[in-house]
């Protein structure tokens, strides 16, 4: 916000308030344009594609973990990037949290669908999503650790 | 690792074999909590005769930090005298909030002194004391 303006100079309010009101998006617009040329010079379709790889890859993977429910479509139709599934008796909040030391970041908990977590039996749920940044390798980490859970939480 | 600090073995043990749990009926004070932001729920009920916990039962769906916790809870106040309880429960929120600063004096909190870990993960604050909160509800239900 500003304070005083004049063709040659401004001056703007003190600390924090500078920021408040007045000052339009401009470097978030600009960081959208970037990303958009960015996505553009890769092509969508490639992107896509990569992203239905990672996630074939991982829902084929999940299927064949012990103990794991994928909920949902058990194919890659109509499907975007991401998987949600259950360990059996092992809460979703203790798999994020198993995972997360394991530095992978998924979802854990009823994400805003209770109707369609009480539906699917499942109290909450887990999921994992992927995008262009992630790799095939990372892929098989994450297909590692999940196996390694309910080990970890003597169930298994 | 460092994730061994939060499951502590007492508390996968707990949540394995959990004590206190399938409500008791008649009791004198019930409370139902949930955490709204991951749908964990617990009820506490418990019997009070003068100033002693005659029973606590609990049931409910949720994480392992917030079953055993509840479990926990059975055993520090189970046969009990309100203020033990009292004692506890302030000592236990001060734990939870100290951010792993604090030691956990085992001779107020008996088994849940092995929440300690959880203090260094604000997120699961919630989860450990979900079952406390609902006790002190269920409490002072059954004394109005």
């Amino acid at each position: 916000m500003i304070e005083t303006v004049q063709f040659e100079t401004s001056t703007f309010k003190s600390g924090s308030y500078k920021f408040e009101a007045g000052t339009m998006n401009v470097a978030q617009a600009v960081g959208l344009g970037a990303a958009a040329d960015y996505l553009k010079k890769l092509g969508m379709d490639n992107v896509h594609k990569h992203e239905q790889s990672l996630t074939s890859k991982a829902l084929f993977g999940l299927l064949e973990v012990p103990g794991i429910t994928v909920l949902g479509p058990k194919d890659m139709k109509d499907r975007g990037g991401v998987v949600s599934f259950v360990v059996d008796q092992v809460h979703p909040h203790d798999v994020s949290q198993y995972l997360d030391s394991k530095g992978i970041a998924i979802r854990a908990g009823h994400h805003c669908a209770w109707p369609l977590h009480r539906l699917l039996g499942a109290q909450a749920s887990s999921r994992a999503s992927f995008y262009l940044y992630n790799t095939r390798l990372e892929v098989d980490y994450f297909l590692e650790a999940v196996a390694e859970i309910r080990q970890y939480f003597k169930v298994a | 690792m460092q994730l061994d600090s939060l499951y502590q073995e007492i508390i996968l043990d707990h949540y394995k074999n959990p004590h206190g749990v399938g409500l008791h009926a008649p009791f004198d004070g019930e409370a139902f909590h949930v955490n709204t932001s991951c749908g964990d729920e617990v009820t506490v009920r418990v019997s009070l005769v003068d100033q002693v916990v005659t029973n606590m039962t609990h049931d409910g769906v949720g994480c392992s930090i917030s079953r055993a916790s509840a479990s926990v809870l059975h055993d520090l106040v189970f046969k009990e005298n309100l203020e033990k309880f009292s004692l506890a429960l302030d000592n236990f929120v001060e734990l939870m909030h100290s951010k792993g600063k604090t030691a956990p004096d085992e001779n107020i909190l008996g088994d849940a002194a092995a929440f300690v870990g959880v203090s260094q993960y604000p997120a699961r604050v919630k989860c450990a004391l979900l079952p406390w909160m609902a006790l002190k509800d269920a409490i002072e239900g059954a004394r109005r």
